[in-house]
């Protein structure tokens, strides 16, 4: 298995460029985090690989092969949106069925035990569901279909916290169990931050960061203290960004951290991804 | 492409079981009521057009099967150039099996007139063309009055899928002018043009050329069934064309 590669896509909306020549790579078996603003890029960087959509040039392949218009290659990945692309008018059990035949590999006892989990009532109507029990279902699906390559699109958009901790415990469990390329797509950046390996930020169409969460966060480090303090300490550094609260100003360094050069009354403390995803975002 | 089929047929059969199951009521009801008038000659009872509601089904059917197939066969990783192929197969065979379907109900309509001979049972294709019918052998009456129900049912589905999915790919000011047009350039615009401008002269030549391609002017079948067998092609390829670019909304 070589990945998923996206290779130089762009794509255009009228006058808006969504993507604007993105390569990147999702590897096998890594969780990756696909994080950005709202209209930054990211579903249809997800749309595209798997041809919902059509990139207007570059190329995505899935393990070699075009993704674009081929079933051998789109049958290695799923796509769980946002939006229902299922019936409205179908019960979850048959979405479940339905699933199975397209998808030779998708476990229903496990997504029935899923269901129970997480309270789903399969005998209802796509259409019935709440938002949260909507995010449930497709989740359910995401995680029984059992591709070498699940994209998850927001998948805990309506949530409440309950099911939020449950998806992440599933997420993991299922992974160490039968490890495969997972892509979140989210806002939720501190409650994700926990089980990706993999980040890629994406701004106004374009990959910010593409490294792994360990890479990322160990370039830069927080210092916190009295406002002046810190300005006195700062001084010709890299700094991302800051944020004051009262007498307190943290500042984010993208640069290593010799600890001999921090004065007294400073504290450092590592990089936390959402306040380096604002920063990085922000500017 | 095969779970595909198997897909847009386990969509379609509960319609066409509460279709067929009107159709029969309504059947059932004709006969009764033709058992219950008097058998004096004079009297009589006929049903006719079942093919015409059948045509008119398949067209309705067409219409609304684009958009939750397409979001549900691309949700499940099928590519459009397999749904394509997946909606050939299934819109053969659904018509083929409605054709059958209709033949065998017109059959047993053609049992009652034995049982009941005040009761008619009768096909508006098959009166179009009765003189060709009774000059020929019974085995090549039956090919041809499936090929013909075949044939006509087959351009009703294609052209009511070609429409929905005309009006996905559309924009909505191109939406708002095919509204117009569909029903304004035939039923208005044309008839004016040609009664100011050509002393209708267009009329006639079109009427001629439908006569023609119906096989009106030599009361045979065959060429009405090569007509919409080509239309069908025709439609075919413009599935093609449309559906190869449509992406999710």
């Amino acid at each position: 298995m070589s990945g998923i590669v996206v290779n130089n896509v762009t794509k255009n909306f009228g006058d808006t460029c969504a993507l604007d020549g993105v390569s990147l790579t999702f590897e096998p078996e890594r969780i990756y985090g696909l994080l950005g603003r709202n209209g930054a890029g990211k579903s249809t960087l997800l749309n595209i690989i798997t041809n919902r959509i059509f990139a207007d040039s570059g190329q995505v392949t899935i393990d070699g092969m075009p993704a674009r218009e081929n079933d051998e290659a789109l049958r290695k990945v799923y796509l769980m949106s946002e939006k229902n692309y299922y019936p409205e008018s179908m019960r979850i059990r048959e979405v479940f069925q339905w699933t199975g035949e397209f998808y030779p590999e998708f476990d229903m006892e496990y997504a029935l035990l899923l269901a129970e989990k997480f309270g789903l009532n399969v005998k209802k109507k796509a259409r019935e569901l709440s938002t949260g029990y909507a995010s449930i279902f497709k989740v359910i699906v995401a995680l029984s279909v059992n591709t070498p390559y699940v994209l998850l699109d927001e998948p805990v958009l309506g949530l409440d916290a309950n099911h939020r901790d449950l998806f992440y415990r599933v997420l993991i469990e299922k992974y160490s169990e039968h490890p495969s390329t997972i892509v979140i797509s989210t806002h939720l950046i501190e409650e994700v931050s926990a089980v990706i390996d993999g980040i890629i930020i994406i701004k106004n169409g374009r990959i910010l960061k593409d490294q792994s969460r360990e890479e990322l966060l160990s370039q830069g480090y927080t210092v916190s203290g009295s406002t002046a303090a810190v300005d006195r300490y700062i001084q010709g550094r890299n700094v991302l960004g800051s944020s004051v609260l009262g007498g307190l100003k943290s500042v984010y360094i993208m640069e290593r951290c010799d600890r001999t050069s921090v004065p007294d009354g400073l504290e450092i403390s590592p990089l936390d991804l959402q306040s380096l995803f604002i920063q990085l975002t922000n500017s | 492409m095969n779970k595909a089929i198997k897909y847009q047929w386990s969509d379609v059969k509960r319609t066409l079981c509460i279709y067929y199951s009107v159709i029969i009521l309504v059947v059932a009801f004709f006969f009764i009521v033709g058992m219950l008038t008097k058998n004096d000659g004079e009297t009589y009872s006929s049903f006719n057009g079942l093919e015409m509601c059948t045509g008119i089904f398949l067209f309705v059917v067409g219409l609304n099967s684009f958009k939750e197939q397409f979001f549900m066969f691309l949700q499940n990783g099928i590519s459009r150039k397999s749904i394509w192929k997946s909606r050939v197969v299934y819109s053969l065979s659904l018509c083929a099996f409605m054709a059958v379907a209709d033949m065998i109900l017109m059959a047993i309509g053609g049992l009652f007139h034995r049982i009941q001979p005040n009761l008619y049972f009768t096909s508006v294709l098959a009166g179009l063309y009765q003189d060709w019918f009774l000059q020929n052998n019974a085995v090549l009456v039956l090919l041809v009055k499936f090929l013909m129900f075949f044939a006509v049912y087959l351009a009703a589905f294609c052209a009511g899928y070609f429409i929905t999915m005309l009006y996905y790919r559309i924009g909505r000011r191109g939406k708002i002018a095919l509204s117009i047009g569909l029903w304004g350039v035939p039923f208005v615009g044309f008839p004016l043009v040609d009664d100011l401008l050509l002393n209708n002269r267009a009329s006639r030549f079109l009427l001629e050329q439908m006569f023609r391609l119906l096989g009106f002017n030599v009361g045979n079948p065959v060429p009405a069934i090569i007509t919409f067998l080509a239309v069908s092609i025709i439609l075919y390829g413009l599935w093609y064309l449309l559906g190869r670019r449509a992406v999710v909304k």
